[in-house]
């Protein structure tokens, strides 16, 4: 197992438009955006299983994904680049400065990608495939059951059309 | 620089015989952009629908529309200006080094047999999406496909059109453009608009803590912008609007629910092509529109003092 350096490229996907008119609170959204669509060489040679954990880095941070080769409904990637659905993990990858455009780099920066060891899921402090800033799916109210709890002061109405 | 030679989805969809996709993906994107408006409609002076127009995708990977495409060209990343730039150096016939475009990822023959194709177009139309404006080169991308498109106006007609995400965000443009004159990172705190992408634009304003509170509104920051700017809004009174919880509700110090506008509230949406729709709500909701819980914060902040320097110096430090 060894890590490489890759192009990270973010997008949109159909499923993922769906699920934010849905609602983001949602194992689905959350499979989703924590996913990273790779070729299939560069997962043997980096020693990443599909299915299995990865870490990314970039100069501005890093996530945890669940590997996923390349192929399916998200299309194909080329060798040397890696594909993630934006979410919460991205934002802590992307570039943090807009160059005066207003707009941050969010394709097509470098990265680090390396395999996970530990069967025990992503090193502590990295947000990902196991820990959700949303907390529970869908029905329940996020203030109350979230693992993480509201932030001091948080006043939530319940979410979601009552029609 | 030519500015932007547009038209409306409606003449796309009656005229275009050539469209071409530039680092976007319709078929995940804009699932009914083929259906409607390009490839499989039937327009007046296309006829034939998909059988009278010829797609070309420029993408950096195979993405699900490569399947709809005629044509797929397969950019290296980050090289799309240098594409952009020997498309325009072909259309003048200037000389072009076959060794720099191939750095490109491309070959010399598919970038002329895309010039030709464009050149003896009856209407051409080329839709750039985020895989150009949101990589190295960014604006400038931009601007290099909008001056391609404004000079091949010397040979044909051809049009371009940004594709605009999701939600009504050609709507926020067009009103902040009519109201202030300009699109986006725009500051009134003068009383009169100022505009500098950079300095006044929301990521820029909350990566370097500029602000003390925010009110976002049919946004989800939380989700799409750089870790700093989230970081942010959650160390300050932040005030989220949305029909559902979002990433930025849980970071917020207040979330309100509303009505969605277009299901069970009333509003106006502007389509990619900067044409208004009325909406229309088939459903009632037990949540206040957007624009009534606005009016009733505006309502309240008016009846207060206007602050001033002098004001706030008047107040004792504890």
């Amino acid at each position: 197992m060894t890590s490489k350096r890759f192009i990270m490229n973010t997008g949109r996907t159909t499923r993922q438009g769906r699920q934010i008119s849905v609602g983001k609170a949602d194992a689905e959204y959350e499979a989703m955006v924590t996913t990273v669509i790779m070729h299939p060489d560069d997962m043997k040679e980096i020693g990443a299983a599909s299915g299995g954990t990865v870490l990314v880095r970039s100069e501005n941070g890093e996530a945890t994904f669940l590997c996923k080769e390349h192929g399916g409904k998200e299309g194909k990637v080329p060798r040397g680049m890696v594909f993630v659905a934006y979410g919460p993990p991205t934002c802590r990858l992307m570039g943090q400065t807009t160059d005066g455009t207003g707009m941050p780099l969010s394709k097509g920066w470098e990265v680090e990608v390396r395999p996970v060891l530990s069967p025990l899921g992503p090193p502590e402090g990295t947000v990902g495939a196991v820990l959700s800033p949303l907390g529970p799916p869908e029905g329940t109210v996020g203030a109350v059951l979230s693992p993480l709890g509201p932030p001091e002061g948080t006043v939530l109405s319940p979410g979601g059309e009552g029609s | 620089m030519g500015g932007k030679v547009t038209c409306t989805l409606g003449e796309v969809k009656n005229r275009a015989d050539l469209i071409i996709y530039w680092g976007g993906n319709p078929a995940d994107c804009h699932p009914l952009h083929f259906s409607r408006y390009t490839l499989n409609a039937k327009g007046k002076h296309v006829p034939q629908g998909r059988k009278g127009r010829t797609m070309v995708l420029v993408d950096v990977r195979e993405t699900p529309s490569v399947r709809f495409s005629d044509i797929f060209l397969q950019v290296r990343p980050g090289k799309d200006f240098e594409v952009v730039t020997t498309l325009r150096a072909l259309l003048k016939n200037r000389p072009v080094d076959e060794a720099r475009v191939a750095e490109t990822g491309l070959t010399l023959e598919q970038l002329q047999n895309l010039v030709d194709r464009m050149k003896n177009a009856r209407f051409g139309v080329l839709f750039f999406g985020m895989g150009l404006t949101m990589t190295r080169g960014k604006h400038m991308n931009s601007a290099a496909v909008l001056t391609l498109v404004a000079e091949l106006n010397a040979f044909t007609k051809f049009v371009s059109m940004p594709m605009r995400g999701h939600g009504n965000v050609t709507g926020a443009d067009v009103v902040m453009r009519w109201t202030t004159g300009f699109p986006f990172g725009v500051n009134l705190s003068r009383g009169y608009p100022r505009f500098n992408p950079g300095e006044f634009s929301t990521i820029d304003v909350l990566v370097r803590g500029d602000n003390d509170a925010a009110l976002i509104l049919g946004a989800d920051p939380g989700a799409t912008m750089p870790q700093p700017a989230i970081d942010h809004l959650a160390r300050i009174p932040t005030i989220v609007l949305d029909p559902k919880l979002t990433h930025t509700s849980r970071l917020a110090r207040v979330h309100i629910t509303t009505a969605t506008t277009g299901i069970s509230a009333p509003g106006t949406a502007y389509r990619m092509d900067e044409i208004p729709l009325p909406l229309k709500p088939i459903l009632k909701s037990p949540y206040p529109t957007d624009e009534e819980v606005i009016r009733r914060i505006y309502e309240k902040v008016k009846v207060k003092p206007a602050w001033s320097p002098a004001a706030y110096a008047k107040v004792p430090c504890a």
